[in-house]
């Protein structure tokens, strides 16, 4: 089990990280703080073109509100990438965002399996690892 | 006692005389049509010499298309000639000398000479009535047509107030057709009975003394429809005279449907002002109330960090540092807002130096310029009025961004210029720093909104938010052109007003 954090915000990241360390549901939790950065690491590119095999995700908690490419343009990129690089990827939206269509935008896009409020509780991932990753629980 | 043969001399000369100086023009002609006499003033009419008239035949006068009725009708006359006008209301024409045609009048007359019976024709030329009247007629036409199509409603009355005119718009708006209305009281018609008497009685007091305060101007008042409905009109009443009638014309308009677009802009407009206000007031408090947690927040941590700065643990040391950093953030956020929502609050419109303006700014970075090795190329920029503090903190946004977004180990170039437009001063930055690619040349402008991650860049995203409420503040626009790894052309414009001048 690999999950995947993109958000800007580093002290959400740790708070993420750890949570999801203390649960011990997954071999490799992976922090990006940019939908670039997160695209990199999905294509092997980048700053992970350094030739070591990185995990591919199972579950990815997607920030929408980011500088510069936001959650939305990441999923525009995310879309476009060949099928062997997000097959049975789980895309969870994680956002402090109140705005409904916001939540509206996120149901109607295929790639987002889930629409989340932060701060992430012990409870959501349960929730989400009982419904899409039902074996590891 | 005269004998008869002197009477006849006598009767004969004075007769002579009348013909000769008669200013109608005569002819006579026997029985076949022949002309036997004509006067001078037919010579002139005609432009033949007595010599040439006498004894032609009197079509010689008579336009080619008519000659030949003309000689039936003349025949038919001597079967039983008598005085009379001939015609008999149908339009003559003769034809002169020189071939010209034109409209006459003649009476015929009719005497015996022994057995002969001759004619008379008495001749007006009726050319200039003719014209005259045409002339009239094309002009009441041309009344007619202007009052038909007029977009006001034309309304006359007499000095009693009676209408004397009422034109198609005037049956629209009124609901009165011109042949019902035409004759009874303006004032019982078309006034709202409240402004009767007052209607009457203004009248009455322009009749006898002149007196007036709503001829010859624009006025706005409430009319009465046929149906009962009062609506908005707005007239002019313009006092005429025609042949030593006095009467009043007024040209009237219904103005409902523009009133109650007034109405509902100022309703807009008011409701606008209102949410605006609300807004500011919404910003204001709320950035001025999320400030006191916040203070309690940073208090603690503080607390924290004092107390146990001996014993904490590395943990405890970074979550500490996050709780500090986050709410430091969110501290400049709140005062961003705050500041934001201030923005042009109490605004005095004066001229500004743009010259001095920049060299203030520059001043303040001289350090940040210093540490970059900036070059700044300063063109000559104009005094424009506007609001000094806002102006002074566009630039600074504007130009610290260039030496903030600068390429990594390449001293920033950054060029200030304006040009005058007709209406605005344009004005334009540019660097040659990271640039912006066309995706994010619109969303910078945003509130909060950044391209880079703290780590990247610093900054809460407001600069360019302030940039472009600052530029709505002058009437003006900011836009950004940029290509990605060359540089930024930052635009703005500052309408121009009567007090700018080149400098």
């Amino acid at each position: 089990m690999c999950i995947l954090f993109i958000d800007d915000d580093e002290p959400t990241n740790f708070l993420n990280k750890l949570l999801v360390e203390e649960m011990g549901c997954a071999h490799h939790v992976q922090v990006v703080t940019s939908g670039m950065e997160a695209l990199e690491y999905l294509t092997g590119s980048g700053s992970f073109s350094n030739g070591q095999s990185h995990p591919r995700p199972d579950l990815i908690f997607l920030d929408i509100n980011m500088p510069g490419m936001d959650g939305w343009e990441f999923l525009q990129h995310y879309q476009k990438l060949p099928p062997n690089q997000k097959a049975n990827i789980v895309m969870v939206m994680l956002t402090t965002s109140l705005n409904p269509d916001d939540e509206k935008a996120a149901q109607q896009n295929i790639e987002i399996s889930g629409f989340e409020n932060k701060p992430l509780q012990p409870e959501v991932i349960k929730k989400i690892l009982t419904r899409f990753f039902p074996e590891v629980c | 006692m005269k004998d008869s043969n002197e009477i006849l001399l006598e009767n004969e000369k004075a007769f002579k005389s009348l013909f000769e100086h008669a200013t109608i023009s005569i002819l006579v002609t026997d029985e076949n049509g022949d002309i036997t006499l004509g006067n001078p003033n037919a010579e002139k009419l005609f432009g033949y010499t007595k010599e040439e008239l006498t004894g032609k035949p009197i079509e010689l006068l008579i336009p080619e298309p008519l000659k030949d009725i003309h000689r039936k009708h003349r025949h038919q006359y001597f079967k039983a000639p008598k005085a009379r006008p001939m015609g008999l209301g149908k339009d003559l024409f003769a034809r002169d000398k020189n071939g010209r045609t034109f409209p006459v009048e003649i009476s015929l007359g009719y005497y015996k000479l022994g057995i002969k019976k001759m004619a008379v024709a008495f001749i007006t030329d009726v050319s200039e009535r003719k014209k005259a009247e045409a002339i009239l007629r094309s002009s009441e036409e041309t009344t007619r047509l202007i009052m038909n199509s007029a977009l006001d409603a034309i309304v006359c009355i007499d000095t009693n107030g009676c209408i004397t005119v009422w034109n198609p718009q005037a049956e629209k708006i009124f609901g009165y057709t011109e042949s019902e209305i035409k004759g009874r009281r303006l004032s019982e018609t078309i006034i709202p009975e409240k402004y009767r008497a007052l209607h009457e009685a203004g009248l009455k007091r322009y009749i006898t003394t002149q007196e007036q305060n709503v001829i010859n101007k624009l006025i706005e008042i409430t009319a009465l429809h046929r149906n009962g409905r009062e609506f908005p009109v707005e007239l002019t009443i313009i006092p005429m005279r025609q042949k030593d009638n006095d009467f009043f014309c007024a040209f009237i308009r219904d103005i409902t449907e523009r009133r109650e677009a007034e109405l509902r802009q100022n309703e807009y407009a008011e409701d606008l002002k209102q949410k605006n206000i609300e807004l500011e007031q919404f910003a204001y408090v709320a950035s001025h109330d999320l400030q006191e947690p916040l203070r309690t927040v940073s208090g603690f941590v503080e607390l924290l960090k004092r107390h146990y700065k001996d014993q904490a643990d590395e943990n405890v040391t970074k979550y500490i540092n996050y709780i500090t950093d986050a709410s430091d953030r969110m501290r400049r956020l709140v005062q961003d807002l705050l500041d934001y929502s201030r923005l042009g609050r109490e605004r005095i419109l004066e001229p500004i130096d743009c010259n001095k303006v920049v060299q203030e700014v520059l001043s303040d970075l001289t350090m940040a310029i210093q540490e970059s090795q900036a070059v700044i190329h300063l063109d000559q920029l104009p005094v424009i009025s506007g609001f000094a503090t806002e102006m002074k903190q566009l630039f600074q946004n504007l130009l610290s961004n260039s030496l903030k977004f600068r390429k990594p180990g390449e001293p920033p170039v950054i060029t200030i210029t304006a040009i005058p437009k007709e209406d605005h001063w344009q004005f334009k930055i540019a660097d040659n720093g990271i640039g912006i690619d066309e995706k994010y040349w619109e969303r910078i402008f945003i509130i909060f909104q950044r391209l880079h991650t703290k780590n990247e860049y610093d900054g809460t995203g407001i600069g360019l938010a302030h940039c472009k409420k600052i530029t709505e503040l002058h009437n003006g626009k900011i836009w950004v052109d940029s290509t990605p790894g060359e540089g930024s052309r930052f635009y703005f414009t500052v309408r121009k007003r009567s007090t700018d001048k080149w400098k």
